[in-house]
């Protein structure tokens, strides 16, 4: 392999990797902010943090404005598909079936998509948009 | 600012980003886990197991409600109303705050006893008797709370 493709692959890698990781981190955060009365911890804030700061990894991590731009969007469908399954897997996991299956798992993705656009969307975006800008102001 | 590779703040960027990852898991794990009980909380039941005529002449009847909660989260029971029925008729109803609040273990089971009250003040002969002969039939609903989520448990006899 040459050291161009050698390069471009690498490229490609980091992309994705960063890419997969900032995104699972905003989808549990945005599951875990959406469901916080089902857990112990009161701080209602701090997964939001994590919502944000996820979009702003995905600008940190990323090798160039060009690489990180396409990994946001991979990030952003990581995590959405992230928030989806952590709504929507318990009914698979658990024995349900037939029709009760079909509502409990319409009624958990109506939730996981409410959640996607009104946390995952604003949160998310708003934390990448803020690390572009503050570093472009700044470098 | 993106981060080059193989720089010291290319690291700290890295490192802090493995920090908050790991707390969001453990965060994502515990609400995971209370979404995964919440869901089953249909399979929280409530039984009138037993009930008793403890006074005619205070008009008093103690029901024994059980509670199974096979989830992986305990409930608490918050209150409740409960009707003991003869012929679809109330007869029987709770005191005011006669549910008592008591934890239900993830997996586990409590008993609690409620003291009711006849709706009648002076009931009847029959209707005493009727009870005592096991023809009440107690309903209602529990109050309970799963982390900080409400909902209703119904009471069958």
């Amino acid at each position: 392999m040459t050291t161009f493709k050698r390069s471009l692959v690498e490229g490609w890698l980091r992309i994705l990797l960063v890419g997969a990781a900032t995104g699972i981190l905003g989808g549990m955060g945005t599951f875990s902010y959406t469901r916080i009365d089902l857990s112990p911890f009161d701080a209602a804030w701090l997964p939001l943090v994590f919502v944000g700061l996820a979009g702003a990894y995905t600008h940190l991590l990323a090798a160039d404005m060009r690489s990180g731009t396409i990994a946001m969007i991979v990030a952003f469908v990581v995590g959405a598909f992230t928030n989806i399954a952590a709504w929507t897997s318990p009914i698979f996991l658990l024995s349900y079936r037939g029709v009760a299956r079909d509502l409990a798992l319409m009624a958990q993705l109506q939730q996981s998509l409410i959640s996607l656009l009104m946390v995952y969307l604003l949160i998310y975006l708003g934390g990448y948009f803020a690390a572009v800008t503050i570093s472009g102001a700044f470098s | 600012m993106n981060v080059s590779t193989g720089s010291g703040s290319n690291r700290l960027v890295i490192a802090s980003f493995v920090l908050v990852f790991a707390v969001a898991a453990v965060t994502f794990g515990y609400t995971w886990q209370g979404q995964m009980a919440f869901i089953q909380r249909d399979d929280v039941t409530a039984t009138a197991t037993a009930y008793e005529v403890t006074s005619v002449e205070n008009g008093t009847v103690t029901v024994r409600v059980r509670v199974d909660n096979p989830t992986s989260k305990p409930v608490t029971i918050l209150g409740g109303s409960l009707f003991g029925k003869l012929d679809g008729e109330d007869v029987v109803r709770e005191g005011t705050g006669a549910v008592p609040s008591e934890r239900v273990p993830a997996g586990g089971s409590r008993t609690v006893t409620v003291e009711c009250h006849f709706v009648d003040r002076d009931p009847s002969g029959a209707t005493v008797e009727r009870i005592r002969d096991g023809e009440l039939r107690v309903v209602g609903l529990l109050s309970v709370r799963m982390v900080d989520q409400r909902f209703d448990v119904e009471v069958s006899p």
